[in-house]
């Protein structure tokens, strides 16, 4: 049987870093440096937005700084989103058995089933909406993100579990037009926290079907591990040359590899 | 002189959001953001380049940007070509109003 790998490599302090280490984690995937990998991982304040997207589109800039909370950009596309210690992150990199032309079509319609096989092992009655969200009981509760090279797959996901809901509120933009279209007046009233829906729900529950569930859909055995020397010096080269740039963050900049 | 442009277009999945700028009917400037979801992601900025230069005509935009996603072998997804197009050829139209 496979294996998957899982790391829960983290630096809560520094999403910059945090999000260096999302895309060492992959690549080293594609390079074959790893197998399956399954990144869990938290940041303890940070606004992530997409990459084509533009922080003073998304993010109240003067609320973000008076409030310390930084703003890293990600190299998948979607949508902003507001991490705290109360947001579990995942992150899966693997092969599509699909080959590459069909590797878009494994992230959305076979990876996400991770997230959603770990939801009704806690107990939720999870569904899909609109390519990437993950919904229970009409609220978004997980938005996931990925990235394609050849057939190499990245998927990422945000899992809400107990937010601050008003500061994600207060932090990020929501454009009009959006909440119309979700019949909303707020990104509150469309998002909620799994210990809404369900109180009792621990962190450690959450983890332990996380890994059941990516396990499930690769049908892999788990074993934990620890970033490799070589990743954790690929994250800091990203870091350095990526992620802590205040022109990758904020300006839009077109993606980017670095030299290994 | 060039004019700016710059409108939003909601796609089934994201919202596409472009500026732009036209020096009599031609592209100068080309600025795509959002959240909507495309792989590879390279390609975005790949449209705005093809996009330089060229007449602001809906056939002609259309054209260059289904080519530029069939040569970089991209995909959308929940959302078309089309909505691109639309968020562009109806950032002028608001304007004009």
């Amino acid at each position: 049987m496979k294996e998957l790998r899982v790391v829960f490599s983290e630096t809560p302090d520094n999403p910059f870093m945090n999000l260096a280490i999302e895309e060492a984690l992959f690549i080293s995937r594609c390079k074959l440096w790893a197998p399956d990998t399954l990144r869990i991982w938290r940041n303890k304040k940070a606004v992530v937005i997409g990459v084509f997207q533009r922080a003073e589109q998304e993010v109240d800039l003067d609320y973000a700084a008076n409030n310390g909370i930084p703003i890293v950009r990600r190299f998948t596309s979607g949508g902003a989103v507001y991490h705290d210690l109360g947001n579990l992150n995942f992150a899966i990199s693997t092969i599509a058995p699909s080959g590459k032309e069909k590797s878009v079509d494994y992230l959305y319609e076979e990876l996400i089933k991770g997230v959603m096989y770990a939801l009704e092992e806690l107990g939720f009655n999870p569904y899909k909406e609109n390519v990437n969200d993950v919904v229970i009981e009409d609220r978004k509760v997980v938005g996931v993100a990925g990235s394609i090279r050849g057939d190499c797959v990245f998927l990422h996901g945000a899992m809400l579990i107990n937010t601050d809901l008003n500061i994600l509120s207060r932090v990020l933009l929501i454009s009009k037009k959006k909440l119309v279209d979700k019949k909303v007046s707020s990104v509150k009233y469309r998002v909620t926290n799994l210990k809404n829906v369900k109180p009792d729900i621990e962190v450690r529950d959450v983890i332990k079907a996380l890994e059941k569930g990516f396990s499930r859909v690769l049908d892999a055995n788990v074993y934990h591990d620890l970033i490799s020397p070589r990743e954790l010096e690929l994250s800091e080269k990203l870091y350095r040359e990526k992620y802590s740039l205040a022109e990758w963050n904020m300006e839009r900049m077109k993606p980017f590899s670095i030299n290994i | 002189m060039s004019r700016e442009y710059s409108g939003e277009y909601k796609a089934r999945k994201g919202l596409i959001k472009v500026k732009f700028s036209l020096e009599g009917n031609i592209i100068k400037n080309m600025y795509i953001t959002g959240d909507f979801i495309l792989h590879p992601e390279e390609t975005l900025w790949e449209i705005e380049k093809s996009l330089l230069e060229k007449p602001f005509d809906k056939n002609i935009i259309e054209k260059i940007i289904i080519e530029t996603l069939e040569r970089n072998k991209a995909r959308f997804m929940g959302a078309s070509p089309e909505d691109l197009v639309k968020a562009i050829i109806y950032a002028k139209e608001v304007e004009k109003k």
